[in-house]
């Protein structure tokens, strides 16, 4: 019995990491198991806004994560601003969500050239976590998915269509191509 | 058996000889958990994120298993050319049940290292306002078993090398194969733009606690690597002369 301990470790180490591999896939789709639909997180926090309340009931979102300590995310404004002017219309809302103070966000606006004509949810940490992961690279863990900004993702009809992190101006036309395919 | 063998280990960590590799290993991880708040904190996040941040990198380090690596092939190395390994046999211990005392020891051993770990990002979280329980909330556990699975292999091989060629200077080779491996592997990854370059050792089990859910090829590389080095370990300890 002992003359094969090398073989029962090595047959326990197996079945303890296949074991955690599988509980990882499951966390994979956890985050939104508990919901109907993958933007109720975000209509439930529309429907808590004053102001963004009739909006909660849109078709399709296109959302931007964002930082004001993000270089490429100021960059970006003029260009979403540009795709809101042009395809914005009933049903499709277009968000911007960040993670600090809409104080300090009002600061930081005050200074820039650009300013946004879309919506804002400010200091909304676990929203713009949640939608990290429904980042749909089905090869990463959960909790370890990247967070990198900018991100713009939409959702369409509960299905997330478009999921990019990072600027670039062919990162801009995709996501302008994602839209226009959205609204046909 | 396993009550003598936890004693035996107590009695030996007991001694301020191996206590000094110890505290040496406290403050590389309270250094490393340091860097860590800061590079997190440096993306602006604070109390619960920021234990999140620390919890989820700490499970996710690969550097903090080459001192563990480092620590117990000195370890090892220091238990055999002292004579404690022969000194077992001598008093009647077969090599079959020495073989399970090092896998017991470095089950001891992991534990130990991981209560240093959490004791050391304890400290370092209270600089950043950061409080002990944030970072027990914020862990993962299925993080922290693939972390137990990524250092008992790491282990393993440390303990091959301490038993295979004993002596203070052969952790300067493995540290220079580790950094060689890294290298070579993210070099030619993305120079072949193939994910089987990561099936080299030490990149197969570092693949434990990446980002990616191992795929069924990975997984049975992973095994492979380990039964083979868990039968290179017994054979050394069937066919060493100790003294």
């Amino acid at each position: 019995m002992i003359k094969k301990a090398p073989l029962l470790l090595s047959f326990a180490f197996i079945l303890l990491l296949i074991s955690s591999n599988g509980i990882s896939r499951w966390q994979q789709t956890a985050v939104y198991r508990n919901y109907d639909s993958i933007d109720e997180p975000i209509r439930n926090v529309l429907k808590q806004d004053d102001f963004l309340a009739d909006e909660s009931n849109n078709r399709i979102f296109v959302i931007n994560l964002w930082a004001t300590w993000c270089q490429p995310c100021a960059k970006e404004i003029p260009h979403l601003n540009k795709l809101v002017d042009q395809y914005e219309e009933d049903g499709m809302l277009f968000l911007a969500i960040n993670c600090e103070k809409e104080k300090d966000v009002i600061e930081w606006l005050d200074l820039q050239k650009n300013d946004f004509t879309y919506f804002h949810l400010h200091n909304h940490r676990d929203l713009a976590d949640y939608l990290f992961q429904l980042n749909p690279d089905k090869q990463y863990k959960a909790g370890q998915k990247p967070q990198h900004l900018p991100t713009n993702l939409i959702i369409q009809n509960g299905e997330i269509k478009y999921f990019k992190a990072g600027y670039s101006k062919e990162n801009m036309q995709q996501l302008e191509l994602a839209i226009k395919e959205c609204i046909k | 058996m396993l009550k003598h063998f936890l004693k035996y280990e107590y009695q030996l960590l007991a001694s301020w000889r191996t206590v000094i590799p110890l505290f040496v290993l406290a403050l590389i991880l309270l250094l490393s958990s340091l860097l860590s708040l800061w590079s997190g904190s440096n993306d602006h996040l604070r109390d619960n994120e920021l234990a999140k941040h620390l919890a989820s990198s700490s499970m996710s380090s690969t550097l903090p298993a080459l001192f563990f690596a480092m620590w117990l092939i000195q370890m090892v190395s220091h238990l055999c050319t002292t004579g404690y390994y022969s000194s077992l046999l001598y008093f009647g211990s077969s090599r079959a049940r020495l073989f399970i005392y090092c896998q017991v020891q470095l089950l001891a051993y992991l534990v130990l290292f991981l209560l240093i770990s959490y004791i050391a990002n304890s400290i370092a979280s209270l600089f950043f306002g950061v409080f002990p329980w944030q970072l027990l909330s914020a862990l993962n556990l299925n993080s922290l078993l693939s972390y137990c699975l990524f250092l008992y292999a790491i282990g393993n091989v440390a303990l091959l090398i301490g038993l295979f060629k004993p002596g203070h200077l052969i952790v300067l080779p493995f540290f220079f194969y580790w950094l060689m491996e890294s290298w070579l592997v993210s070099l030619l990854v993305r120079k072949f733009e193939s994910d089987y370059f990561r099936m080299a050792p030490l990149a197969g089990f570092k693949a434990i606690v990446g980002n990616a859910v191992l795929s069924p090829p990975m997984l049975l590389v992973i095994g492979l690597y380990l039964t083979a080095i868990l039968f290179l370990i017994q054979r050394t300890i069937f066919y060493k002369n100790f003294r």
